[in-house]
């Protein structure tokens, strides 16, 4: 069975890595130890241990069960008889290991780098859970080993359920995201004046400490409720993290037994769900808010398109009327000059008239460009790069369905390009979906576009469009351009003869490459000068 | 031979027009053309009447299916035969649905459209009000398979073969197949029939 995992990394690195950050971790948060065992008041390795199998897999499981440890070893805080050590140890690594292997089970549809308030919801559970079987399993051993009195159990068992629940809340979150995203934070004013508010509130609370105890933590949900609303989910999990680590270090600064550690964590940790889930709110929020703008964006681009398919029919209309009539006459001749039954001026005369239309249908081959409305206000200076991106965005359905990628190969620094935004897309789209189709014509299960642009002089620059299809018919590559001589019923001629017109209108020129595999076609579009932009 | 018949054809083209008044001349058919639906209804009431009307879809002014609707409104009994343009095909359908007796896809063959024409006037392929055809022809669509009857529905619609191939995710050749099965088992010619017969199956006028 496969499990679901982020990364794809050499496992012995990433254990090493892992296994060197656990036991500096524990050092660091060894402060203010329950009696003399390792119940201390945060745990931010086991956050990181649920961060190592969330995105490295279950693989990693292993780790977890030697981690403690190693970390009691480097530290050297072996307390306990060792058979208790190795007990609590495998307790500790085995209890998480079966927790996260529940919370990835496939039917919990669980994404690890925590999407939706939903991911966030079950990890927090899991943490809860697990937690608590994990700290009153711990204790319970200790106490059967004679370590701790009986009457201790159930205080012991709080300590160590809030100090690893409040590791995992603080570190995974942090971790999570760090390791996913490109970036966590705005690097802005407001984020600079986000983080001082933290360090004040820290300043307040722990300055004003001898007198007021707890009452002040309040003010330290101000800034994280800041950091929630403005930068969502992955702003405030650097907030809480930032918080957590001064209040340790506020703890560690001032008079022994000044605090109750663990009443300060349990504060901690209604701060940190509470960030966290304001922070999940915003974040799914400004996610539909951004897929409703691209479904807007879309469908505007949709009706665009419609507009282009309504051009494409008049054309189709406009060389209808011509054909048919010069179809009649034809046939009128023919049947005229066969049956015997003939006045030789009236033959000529439709003959005449036939030859009339078929110029007509010329004639409308010939205005094509001034079909495709010339309107030269609506160029404007566009990254090439830009109209390709939209392009395929556009095709994507098409694409997929097809099993057809497309591949580009810009130039750097391709210059901007003079163009009619909505024309040029159509070209491309138009080029792009007669290889869809030639590719799926071929049989083939999969194929490709090339798609590549360089700039061919100072004036303008070339796009090549390649598909590994099975290339024009020879005699295509003559007549492609005489709409009449469509290659397919949908009209691929006049398709072609469409994006020929609107490259020509544009000042460029349209080719059909002789490829040795697949269709090719070049075109060039004007370079955007200075003074035009 | 037969009875002297005498049609309307409508066209906003005059080339067009003009290549089909030269062809009826030679069929001996009487015709008279029309270059636009408001000129033909103003023959239509100064007391001209016609054995059968063809006219173009699409055209400035009255489309041919508002044609179809007025004709129908001033219970007028002339049959219909459309002629449509490329992506028309929709609005075709659409007018076989409200009572043209057929139509036609530009560029056709005239002996097509001729033979469109007699079937009209002969009203040859009057509805199957008879039950136990109707029976006959229920039992042969319930023949067809589940994939048929999709493309069945989908041709009736209007769309094209492309696109019910994009919907129904199948090659428009696959469609192509499965359509000329269903004509087949249907027993109808064209899709116009097609559309007809679906309706009658479905009760509706």
């Amino acid at each position: 069975m496969a499990f679901p995992r982020v990364f794809d990394v050499n496992k012995l690195i990433v254990g090493g890595v892992y296994l060197a950050a656990y036991a500096v971790l524990d050092w660091i948060s060894f402060i203010g130890p329950y009696a003399h065992l390792g119940i201390t008041p945060w745990n931010p390795g086991t956050g990181f241990s649920f961060a190592l199998v969330l995105l490295f897999g279950q693989r990693m499981i292993p780790f977890l069960l030697v981690s403690p440890l190693v970390a009691d070893f480097l530290n050297q805080q072996f307390t306990m008889p060792w058979t208790i050590e190795v007990l609590s140890a495998a307790l500790l690594g085995g209890g998480y290991s079966i927790a996260l292997a529940i919370l990835l089970r496939p039917n919990f549809r669980f994404d690890p780098t925590l999407t939706s308030m939903r991911d966030l919801i079950l990890l927090m559970a899991v943490a809860v859970v697990g937690a608590a079987v994990v700290a009153s399993g711990y204790v319970g051993l200790t106490v059967a080993g004679h370590q701790l009195p009986m009457e201790d159990f159930w205080a012991a068992t709080l300590h160590y359920w809030v100090g690893d629940v409040i590791g995992i809340t603080v570190v995974a979150p942090f971790a999570l995201f760090a390791l996913t995203r490109r970036r966590m934070l705005p690097l802005t004013m407001e984020t600079a004046l986000q983080f001082v508010a933290i360090g004040l509130a820290l300043a307040l609370v722990f300055g004003l400490a001898q007198e007021r105890q707890f009452q002040l933590f309040y003010v330290l949900f101000l800034p994280i409720v800041w950091l929630a609303v403005r930068t969502g989910l992955e702003g405030v999990s650097v907030g809480i993290l930032v918080t957590q680590l001064g209040l340790i270090l506020g703890i560690q600064l001032s008079p022994a037994g000044t605090f109750d550690v663990t009443a300060f964590q349990a504060l901690m940790l209604v701060l940190a769900a509470t960030g966290l889930v304001a922070g999940a709110l915003v974040t799914e929020r400004r996610r539909t808010e951004a897929q409703l703008r691209l479904q807007q964006e879309s469908l505007s681009r949709l009706s665009r398109l419609g507009s282009m398919g309504e051009l494409a029919a008049a054309v189709a209309h406009e060389l209808n009327q011509p054909l048919m009539a010069a179809g009649t006459y034809t046939r009128l001749v023919d049947d005229a000059m066969t049956s015997g039954n003939t006045d030789v001026r009236v033959v000529a005369e439709t003959a005449k008239k036939a030859v009339a239309q078929v110029e007509r249908a010329a004639e409308v081959v010939r205005h094509l460009r001034a079909l495709v409305r010339l309107d030269r206000s609506s160029r404007a200076p566009y990254r090439f790069e830009r109209i390709v991106q939209e392009m395929i965005e556009l095709c994507q359905p098409d694409l997929d369905r097809a099993h057809v990628t497309v591949q580009t190969t810009l130039a750097a620094g391709l210059p901007q390009v003079m163009v009619d935004l909505l024309q040029i897309e159509q070209v491309l789209i138009n080029l792009v979906r007669n290889a869809i189709e030639a590719i799926g014509e071929s049989g083939s299960p999969h194929g490709s576009v090339l798609i590549d642009a360089k700039p061919v002089d100072a004036d303008f620059i070339e796009v090549r469009v390649v598909d590994s299809g099975p290339g024009f018919p020879p005699q295509f590559l003559e007549s492609a351009f005489l709409p009449l001589s469509s290659h397919k019923a949908e009209g691929l001629g006049i398709g072609l003869a469409l994006c020929r017109s609107i490259v020509e209108a544009h000042g460029g020129q349209l080719w059909l490459d002789d490829s040795s595999h697949g269709a090719a076609i070049r075109f060039t579009l004007p370079i955007a000068k200075t003074d035009e932009r | 031979m037969t009875a002297p018949i005498h049609i309307a054809v409508i066209d906003d083209d005059e080339p067009v027009l003009d290549s089909l008044r030269l062809y009826f001349a030679r069929q001996s058919i009487e015709a008279s053309c029309f270059a636009s639906a408001k000129d033909f209804l103003a023959a239509i009431a100064r007391g001209d009447r016609f054995d059968c009307v063809v006219s173009d879809v699409r055209m400035p002014g009255m489309s041919g299916l508002d044609l179809v609707h007025r004709l129908k409104s001033e219970g007028l009994a002339a049959p219909v035969v459309l002629i449509t343009g490329h992506g028309d095909v929709d609005m075709a359908v659409a007018a076989i649905k409200v009572g043209a007796f057929d139509f036609i896809e530009k560029p056709f063959d005239e002996a097509r459209l001729l033979a469109s024409i007699r079937d009209a006037i002969e009203n040859k392929r009057q509805p199957a009000n008879d039950g136990t055809e109707l029976e006959k022809l229920r039992s042969r669509l319930n023949s067809l398979s589940a994939r048929q009857r999709q493309v069945m529905d989908l041709a009736v619609a209007g769309l094209s073969n492309k696109e019910i191939g994009s919907r129904l995710k199948i090659s428009p050749k696959t469609v192509e197949n499965h359509r000329a099965w269903v004509m087949e088992r249907i027993g109808a010619r064209n899709i116009a029939d097609l559309v007809r017969i679906a309706m009658q199956i479905q009760g509706k006028p």
